[in-house]
């Protein structure tokens, strides 16, 4: 305890008077100091038994029983009166003597109307956060980018086939010649393996839009080869022809047309 | 099936038609044949309606318009208090005197005061009628104030106060009117808080009862075996002494939809009460509400076991989910306003569930309400009518009502004929309009913790259905 006492910083709470030195420095000129105001606080108004007693109709007449005083005081039911909420209240409904219900149209038509032009605006503002967030799960603009190629057909020479590099796979385009196109036209559908029309296959007749993935097993056909001047699988000796469609081998389909738009006269766009 | 339909349908009018009207012409004609009541105003302007009867007995009662509302927030209460000094001592009677004149009539004098009416009455024998009329208009317009009198009565108000507040039911319609009628003079009740009591003295009493209890604010009504030219002269000889004040105005009050709870756990129950504004006693639309409100109806658990068939939907339901003790519906209304709604009594647990059954019955009012119901809601009111107006003391009230509110009252005839005429479509075209998309006021007293938000049940005043 003396330790503790003794420690400086603690000391002036353990002591129950404290000196003062003067340190000998007095002003040279006695200035006139106001006497600070006294602010005095009124008391706070306590409810206490003897305060409320006084609102008590019984004063002087009460007699209590037993050694001590009452311990409570009961106030009526009536003695509570009801909280001023004029603050609160609409213009219409603030004189206490205009009958409440012959305004009761006005406001509630502008309560609704507000409500509802509040409503109209949030779902708004709902939808776009919905979309916003919905919409971050779809692919991202890169990959929407990658998802379509444009090729330019003027660099593809007449009887060629070109290959391009589309989602992953490899894409045929295929400049036919007039030769061809008669040929493949006039294949007669009954005896295909797959059987398609040549013009169900092509949006423009000289052109020719397949994915180059065999339809047998996934290889990669060998371009302008095989019995029928198309397309050759060199994997398992699927042979198809200048329209991509299986004549011969194993392959159960014809090679697959994705989605493609001619936009002008010299542009493709494939997806 | 499509033709038996169509027949049922025509027959179900017949049918009450030819019901009705075999006893009800004969009824009619009865009712028609009533002598009826005769008013006459005397010079200071005191209204004396007596309605004779053939009867061994008379009722008379003075009906002044005075009561909680009409008084300052100082003087609340004090028209109540008054009515504990009346019947003590007059300025022509001293004390003993004045209880030996009362014991010896042998008749009942009585007297009560409501927000806006405070009623002194007195049942005697016809013969006794001039001596309990004196005593009655002495008592009430001759009062001496005595000092030790009025000390004394204070404190059996301030017992009654105490006592009125162990009546959960009552402070609950207390609670109701100070929420509904906040910021006016209706909210207050009719005891007054109990400070104001301490401050009464004789001087605060003569002076208000110099404002309210008016020749101009005051009927006279007499029932019973008494001829209408008696009580004119005695009216003549001891009321036309009265001078007439300047009347006070009245105005429109305003209705607040509004909640106030008051939760206490020591109590068994909850008291809820869910009213909406409605018309006063001398609108047109009074009859219709009445009929509405005898649809809801009312019922208790200690009724014999019908609730299963009961002809009220709020019966079958609360008594299937077990929500409520008993329920009523009420309606209180005032000369320029009035508060329709239910009250019931129920375990803390049930309250939010019984409110629903009772607003779905509200919105069931406003759009379902069916033929038969209707029919059985004004057969139940015509009854009610008939039987108050039955006893002497009951026309008298009826008289004195509705002569001071209205300036006369309508004949029984008059009301049957009203009723009558409550269509099905009347009561759904006054039910949403009192009823649909209105605020409600509510006020609860117990275990009212179950009672949810306010806004709950705001929102169940509409049906957003077809």
């Amino acid at each position: 305890m003396t330790s503790v006492a003794r420690a400086g910083h603690l000391a002036p709470y353990f002591k129950a008077s404290s000196s003062v030195v003067s340190n000998g420095l007095k002003p040279t000129v006695v200035a006139y100091t106001a006497p600070e105001k006294v602010l005095v606080h009124p008391l706070p108004k306590t409810t206490t038994v003897q305060s409320l007693h006084g609102a008590l109709p019984i004063q002087g007449l009460k007699a209590v029983a037993g050694g001590r005083g009452p311990s409570h005081v009961r106030f009526a039911h009536t003695d509570i009166s009801y909280p001023d909420f004029t603050a609160y209240r609409r213009k219409e409904t603030q004189d206490p003597t205009a009958k409440s219900s012959e305004s009761v149209d006005a406001r509630q038509s502008f309560t609704y109307l507000i409500a509802g032009a509040g409503g109209v605006a949030g779902a708004y503002a709902a939808k776009s956060v919905v979309t916003h967030f919905v919409s971050s799960m779809a692919a991202a603009a890169d990959v929407l980018a990658l998802a379509k190629i444009e090729i330019k057909l003027s660099e593809i020479p007449e009887g060629k086939s070109v290959t391009f590099k589309w989602r992953g796979k490899p894409l045929f385009i295929r400049h036919r010649t007039d030769n061809e196109i008669s040929t493949e036209q006039s294949v007669p559908v009954e005896s295909l393996r797959d059987p398609q029309h040549d013009n169900q296959r092509v949006q423009n007749p000289k052109w020719l839009v397949v994915i180059g993935v065999c339809t047998h097993l996934g290889c990669v056909p060998v371009a302008n080869a095989g019995d029928f001047g198309g397309y050759y699988c060199p994997c398992h000796g699927s042979h198809y022809d200048a329209s991509g469609r299986i004549r011969k081998g194993p392959a159960p389909l014809n090679l697959e047309v994705p989605q493609h738009s001619f936009v002008d006269e010299g542009t493709l766009v494939v997806g | 099936m499509n033709t038996a339909a169509r027949l049922r349908r025509a027959w179900i009018p017949l049918k009450y038609g030819v019901r009705s009207n075999t006893s009800s012409i004969q009824f009619m004609q009865y009712l028609q044949n009533l002598p009826g009541t005769q008013y006459t105003k005397l010079v200071n302007g005191l209204t004396i309606a007596t309605e004779e009867r053939e009867s061994y007995n008379s009722c008379v009662a003075l009906f002044v318009d005075a009561g909680s509302r009409y008084e300052s927030s100082f003087e609340n209460g004090i028209t109540h208090f008054f009515e504990h000094i009346a019947f003590k001592s007059t300025r022509a009677r001293v004390k003993p005197e004045l209880e030996a004149q009362l014991e010896q009539v042998g008749a009942r004098f009585k007297c009560f005061t409501t927000r806006e009416m405070s009623v002194y009455y007195v049942e005697c024998l016809c013969q006794d009628t001039p001596v309990a009329t004196d005593l009655l208009t002495d008592c009430v317009f001759n009062n001496a104030f005595s000092h030790t009198e009025i000390e004394n009565q204070k404190r059996t108000v301030y017992a009654e106060m105490l006592a009125h507040d162990n009546n959960p039911e009552a402070v609950a319609y207390d609670y109701l009117h100070s929420a509904a009628f906040q910021g006016t003079p209706l909210a207050a009740t009719v005891m007054g808080p109990s400070a104001n009591l301490y401050n009464f003295t004789d001087a605060t009493i003569c002076r208000y009862l110099s404002k309210c209890f008016d020749p101009c604010r005051t009927v006279l009504v007499a029932v019973g075996g008494v001829k209408h030219e008696q009580m004119v002269a005695l009216a003549n000889s001891y009321l036309c002494k009265l001078e007439p004040l300047k009347c006070m105005d009245i105005d429109a009050y305003r209705f607040s939809g509004s909640d106030v709870r008051f939760r206490d756990d020591s109590l068994p129950v909850a008291h809820v009460l869910a009213a909406v504004e409605a018309p006063s006693l001398i609108h047109d639309d009074y009859v219709v509400m009445e009929v509405a409100r005898h649809i809801v109806g009312g019922w208790d658990r200690s009724q014999p076991g019908t609730a299963k068939t009961h002809y009220s939907q709020v019966v079958r339901m609360s008594d299937t989910f077990k929500t409520c003790d008993s329920y009523k519906a009420f309606y209180i209304n005032y000369k320029d306003c009035g508060l329709w709604g239910v009250h019931f009594v129920g375990q803390s647990k049930q309250l939010d569930n019984m409110m629903g059954i009772v607003q779905d019955e509200f919105m069931y009012l406003c759009f379902c309400v069916t033929d038969t119901e209707v029919e059985r809601a004004k057969n139940f009111y015509k009854s009610k009518i008939l039987s108050k107006n039955e006893s002497a003391l009951g026309t008298c009230m009826d008289i004195g009502r509705w002569t001071l509110y209205n300036g006369y009252r309508p004949s029984l005839l008059q009301k049957m004929k009203a009723v009558d005429k409550v269509t099905v479509e009347d009561v759904r075209e006054l039910c949403e309009k009192y009823l649909y998309d209105r605020c409600l006021a509510i006020a609860a007293v117990g275990q009212v913790e179950g009672l949810y938000d306010y806004s709950r049940y705001r929102a169940r005043m509409y049906w957003l259905r077809t």
